[in-house]
């Protein structure tokens, strides 16, 4: 327990805790200000105004479009004139239709300037912060022990507590749990803040239970997803002896593979590239799934000479091949790292 | 005090009342890169309790890893080590409480204060609070303990690393270099500190390459070259193993006296206007030799072998 306390205060009384959280807070608030003042509130003169719109619109599209079929008409017919637009032969001319001005609410909407509305938009926001507190997960892990090892902290903790495997368990325990508590704070306070938009700026309305339940789901797996890259961090920190290690490594996957095997996977046509990048995972977690085109697939019909209007296949990422993923993850650069650790020699 | 080691079969005779006691420690660092390397082969030591107990060594030659070893931090190849008795580094956990120690110089996060710093390491260890501003006072850093440490000089880091080792009340304290970066009157209280320390019945491991203040400060010795013990025992002891019975004399008329003095069985030899002359049984038998031949000494001393000296000839022997 003395353990957690001092490490407690050390996580959380070093500067670059605090600099890292200021910066999540920070860029969580410029999200907040572009949110707010994107979205305007819509009312009874905007409303009015959509209408209004729609029907001009139904008014000149209409004539225009009542043309177009009478001409195809007269083309099946063999009646048409020289300058009219061709179809062709058997062409279903019913076909030829004005696009649905009808005042309905998605109509409305789309007349009207963009709104932010909490039912639909409250979980992309969370997603957002989760990507942002992952990111701040993986730093702080990376620095509160790598920082211990180039200090020579690490060498002087083991002096007073000469227990290897509990002293780097209590510190890794120590980080997720503070680190699970800043998050929920946090994420508590940015969907306060992203309420308060929709009620100052947007829509607020129609919140049930099963909105509420939906968004701790989804903040449930922000947080989730923060505390695997904090101990992913924490774990290539400690393997690395100093935080250099983490970054280092966080940066060069980003630039090698995240990028430059990206492009080269596109480049080569290779079958539904998506699924050997680390970030498609971590989307579709915080999505539950997320859905690709298989480009390649049109490719092989064609090469085999059925490409006629191909449609590509779809395939799906699914939460969880990224629990999967990212369990195994943890497991093996945590597990490397506690083997590492107890064994190794403190120089 | 029984030692564990006193148990295993072909254990050295070790002191009773020893507080440390290694024996046959050897330790091999391995490197892709630079092959390997013997750090320890074979080494011994044992250090009695109540004493300061110095710990020498060139550059090199194994004592930082021995002290790193005992505490845990480096695996040991081969060997045994006892600290209160009890094998280490299993016992550690429990022997950890009475040991303060500072390997090297050790470094804090430079944006916490003097205090703070101890304040959560005695908070890790499960120490009392006030023990934190009454080691603050034992080093002298009282005044400067709500400064960040990047502001403290070498010697101000160096006083917070012996107080951090102070916070237990250890009754064993180990320091490796304790007086860098230290100012004359701050070596000067490190000294008063390791002396109270051993009166308070404490015994000190002192680790340095400052030799006068080891010769002054230290009750033994253990000296320790290429990893492997050159000599150990209470510091007169030592010198005195490498005392050759020498006399420096002045004396007129100095290549006669040579003379007389080599036909009489002493070897001389000249030296900075002086005669240096060994073999003789006493004093006395140098004055009388030359009285005889109308030949008057001014001046005639004993040189007695000083640590340094010694250390140097110990420790060349071994390298040659």
């Amino acid at each position: 327990m003395n353990l957690v306390r001092a490490e407690l205060a050390r996580l959380f009384g070093r500067r670059f805790t605090k600099i890292m959280l200021g910066v999540v807070v920070l860029l969580l608030l410029v999200i907040g200000f572009g949110l707010a003042s994107s979205s305007h509130k819509h009312n009874a003169q905007t409303r009015a105004q959509a209408l209004a719109q729609i029907q001009q619109m139904r008014a000149q599209v209409q004539p225009e479009i009542d043309a177009q079929r009478a001409d195809c008409e007269a083309q099946q017919r063999g009646e048409a004139s020289a300058n009219a637009p061709k179809f062709p032969p058997g062409f279903d001319c019913s076909q030829i239709q004005a696009p649905d001005f009808s005042p309905t609410e998605e109509n409305l909407n789309n007349f009207q300037p963009h709104q932010f509305v909490f039912r639909t938009d409250a979980a992309d926001t969370l997603m957002v912060m989760g990507f942002l507190l992952a990111l701040l997960g993986f730093a702080v892990g990376a620095s509160f022990v790598g920082a211990e090892w180039s200090s020579g902290g690490m060498m002087n903790l083991l002096l007073w507590r000469p227990r290897r495997v509990p002293v780097l368990f209590g510190k890794l325990a120590t980080l997720l749990g503070g680190m699970l508590v800043a998050g929920v704070v946090l994420s508590v306070a940015w969907l306060a803040v992203v309420y308060g938009i929709a009620r100052v700026r947007g829509d607020a309305s129609r919140i049930t239970s099963g909105l509420l339940t939906s968004l701790a789901l989804t903040d449930a797996r922000a947080l989730t997803l923060m505390l695997f890259a904090t101990a992913i961090g924490f774990g290539i920190a400690s393997l690395g002896r100093n935080t250099a290690t983490a970054l280092g490594l966080a940066v060069g996957y980003v630039i090698v593979l995240e990028i430059g095997t990206r492009i080269v996977l596109q480049l080569t046509a290779v079958s539904r590239p998506e699924r050997f990048f680390l970030s498609n995972y971590m989307l579709a977690w915080l999505a539950k799934s997320q859905s690709y085109l298989d480009e390649s697939s049109c490719r092989r019909k064609a090469a085999a000479g059925v490409a006629v209007n191909c449609e590509p296949t779809q395939w799906t990422l699914h939460m969880n091949q990224s629990a999967v993923l990212g369990g195994v993850l943890v497991a093996v650069v945590l597990l490397w790292a506690f083997v590492s650790f107890r064994r190794r020699d403190i120089t | 005090m029984t030692g564990a080691l006193d148990r295993l079969p072909g254990a050295a005779p070790t002191s009773s009342a020893a507080v440390i006691e290694i024996e046959g420690l050897v330790k091999t660092y391995r490197s892709r890169r630079r092959g390997s390397r013997r750090a320890l082969d074979g080494f011994d030591m044992a250090v009695p309790a109540g004493q300061v107990h110095g710990f020498l060594g060139p550059n090199g030659s194994g004592k930082t890893t021995t002290l790193r070893t005992l505490l845990g931090l480096v695996r040991a190849g081969e060997g045994r080590m006892a600290i209160f008795g009890q094998p280490v580094p299993r016992a550690l956990p429990e022997v950890a409480r009475r040991v303060g120690a500072i390997v090297e110089s050790p470094q804090f996060f430079g944006n916490f204060t003097g205090r703070r710093t101890l304040r959560l390491l005695a908070r890790t260890g499960g120490v009392p609070m006030r023990r934190v501003d009454e080691v603050l006072e034992t080093v002298g850093l009282a005044d400067r303990a709500g400064d960040r440490v990047k502001g403290y000089s070498l010697g101000m880091k160096q006083r917070l690393a012996v107080a951090s080792a102070l916070l237990k009340s250890p009754d064993l304290l180990i320091l490796d270099e304790p007086a860098n970066g230290l100012d004359p009157a701050g070596i000067r209280e490190m000294r008063d500190l390791m002396r109270n320390l051993v009166s308070s019945g404490a015994t000190v491991l002192l680790s340095s390459h400052i030799l006068s203040e080891i010769q002054v400060i230290c009750d033994s010795v253990t000296i320790i070259s290429k990893g492997r013990r050159v000599a150990a025992g209470p510091v007169a002891d030592v010198l005195a193993s490498q005392d050759k019975g020498e006399y420096r004399i002045r004396v007129g008329e100095q290549d006669r006296a040579a003379t007389l003095l080599a036909e009489a069985g002493a070897t001389v030899r000249a030296a900075d206007g002086h005669l240096v002359v060994a073999g003789a049984p006493e004093p006395a038998w140098i004055t009388q030799t030359l009285g005889g031949h109308g030949l008057w000494i001014s001046e005639l001393t004993s040189v007695a072998p000083d640590l340094e000296t010694v250390f140097l000839q110990l420790t060349e022997e071994v390298a040659a």
